[in-house]
């Protein structure tokens, strides 16, 4: 779970760098031809908030991608308006971003929350099974406190019986009744053990509910995984250009050489946090 | 040999299900239990041998029950291992996948210390049949 999870971690930064390079090369481009000076700053924003950011897309269908964009490149510098031309494009661009991100991210984002109400009943489930296992032990030692209390108290008698026997304490009538008393405790034990022994066993048995909670658990994990997912996607889509630009130079940590390096701390939630941070957050 | 010889591994990813498995079948008078936390450690175990006796969860990492058990029925030394399913998997299509593979018998949790006795005395009857 946790390798599958930093996998698309990793595509979807990979997809982000991609794009970001892929902005700024155009953006280079743009500055080196004549008429491009005032377009560049209008052109950037469209450009790095194309629909890009689905990286599922990107690696689908690069070629569509480059096809989509290319059309202001080559029309710019040959139409005789080229600042009223791109911004028809920049506002096409727009409209195109923003039905694609209608039918693609708010779609994820859509199942990330349809999964909340999923999440909800599964932690009702844990707490109604914590909450029986507690009523489970806590009936069981209840029952199985008197008796052990009730051998306790019934031992120590009979061993003072037996010590004023032995210090000749006793008459023979009250040897002979201490005698009947104890055989009929010694027979009684066993029974007593072995009742006691069941309140155990039901102890233990109430500690399945880990085993059943820790499975839920899991799966509320990765729903919440993956709904961070999303809105961090989310979030990275609807970013300023100029906070993504410094969230590329930002990051310059290199591979995660050792993954497992910190206990608490996962790599993956390294970058979350990196890349919350690099927009402002 | 007797049947509290019997040689059981004992294979899920919980500690605490391994612990209360292992508690079960010393009260039922099985002293000799051994433990793996997924299938593959289970299959390394079982072929170095001195095992009998095989009790599994479904849902576990690296190798499932349900995968262990095709790998059981497949080795031609371990294929006759009783290999008894212990698990929340709970559905028709669980139940029918695993009698499909080959398992001894299908134990749903949460279950009693009873349940367990019953379904372990019938693999043992038809062992011996």
């Amino acid at each position: 779970m946790t390798a599958k999870s930093d996998n698309s971690d990793s595509d979807d930064l990979e997809a982000l760098f991609d794009s970001i390079v892929a902005a700024n090369k155009e953006a280079e481009r743009l500055a080196r031809e004549p008429s491009s000076v005032t377009l560049g700053a209008n052109y950037t924003v469209p450009a790095s908030r194309a629909p890009e950011f689905n990286p599922s897309q990107l690696r689908r269908d690069p070629a569509g991608y480059e096809a989509r964009r290319a059309p202001p490149l080559q029309n710019a510098p040959s139409t005789p308006q080229p600042a009223d031309v791109i911004d028809q494009i920049g506002h096409m661009t727009r409209t195109l971003h923003d039905a694609l991100r209608e039918l693609g991210l708010n779609k994820k984002i859509e199942k990330a929350a349809s999964s909340i109400p999923d999440a909800r009943d599964r932690l009702n489930y844990v707490a109604t099974l914590t909450h029986q296992a507690a009523e489970r032990v806590l009936s069981a030692t209840e029952a199985a406190q008197p008796l052990v209390e009730s051998m306790e108290v019934e031992a120590h008698r009979l061993a003072g019986k037996w010590q004023m026997m032995f210090d000749k304490q006793l008459d023979v009538e009250e040897f002979k009744e201490l005698t009947k008393q104890t055989r009929a405790f010694l027979q009684d034990v066993p029974k007593q053990t072995k009742a006691t022994h069941a309140y155990l066993m039901e102890i233990m048995m109430a500690q399945d509910f880990q085993d059943l909670t820790g499975q839920v658990i899991r799966k509320i994990i990765a729903i919440t995984e993956n709904l961070e997912q999303q809105l961090l996607a989310l979030l990275l889509e609807n970013a300023p250009a100029k906070a993504k630009t410094n969230l590329e130079t930002g990051l310059t940590n290199g591979p995660v050489i050792k993954p497992r390096n910190t206990k608490d701390v996962t790599p993956s939630q390294n970058r979350v946090d990196d890349l919350l941070e690099g927009l402002g957050f | 040999m007797g049947l509290e010889d019997t040689r059981f591994l004992v294979v899920d990813d919980f500690s605490t299900m391994r612990r209360i498995l292992r508690n079960l079948l010393k009260e039922l008078g099985f002293m000799n239990v051994q433990e793996a936390e997924d299938g593959v450690e289970a299959l390394a175990k079982l072929k170095e041998g001195n095992f009998d006796f095989v009790v599994t969860d479904w849902n576990m990492p690296n190798m499932s029950g349900i995968e262990l058990l095709h790998a059981i029925r497949t080795d031609a030394k371990l294929k006759h291992m009783p290999v008894l399913m212990v698990t929340a998997e709970a559905t028709r299509d669980n139940v029918i996948l695993a009698a499909k593979a080959g398992a001894s018998g299908y134990v749903v949790k949460p279950f009693t210390a009873a349940k367990l006795d019953e379904k372990l005395m019938k693999i043992f009857q038809s062992m011996q049949e």
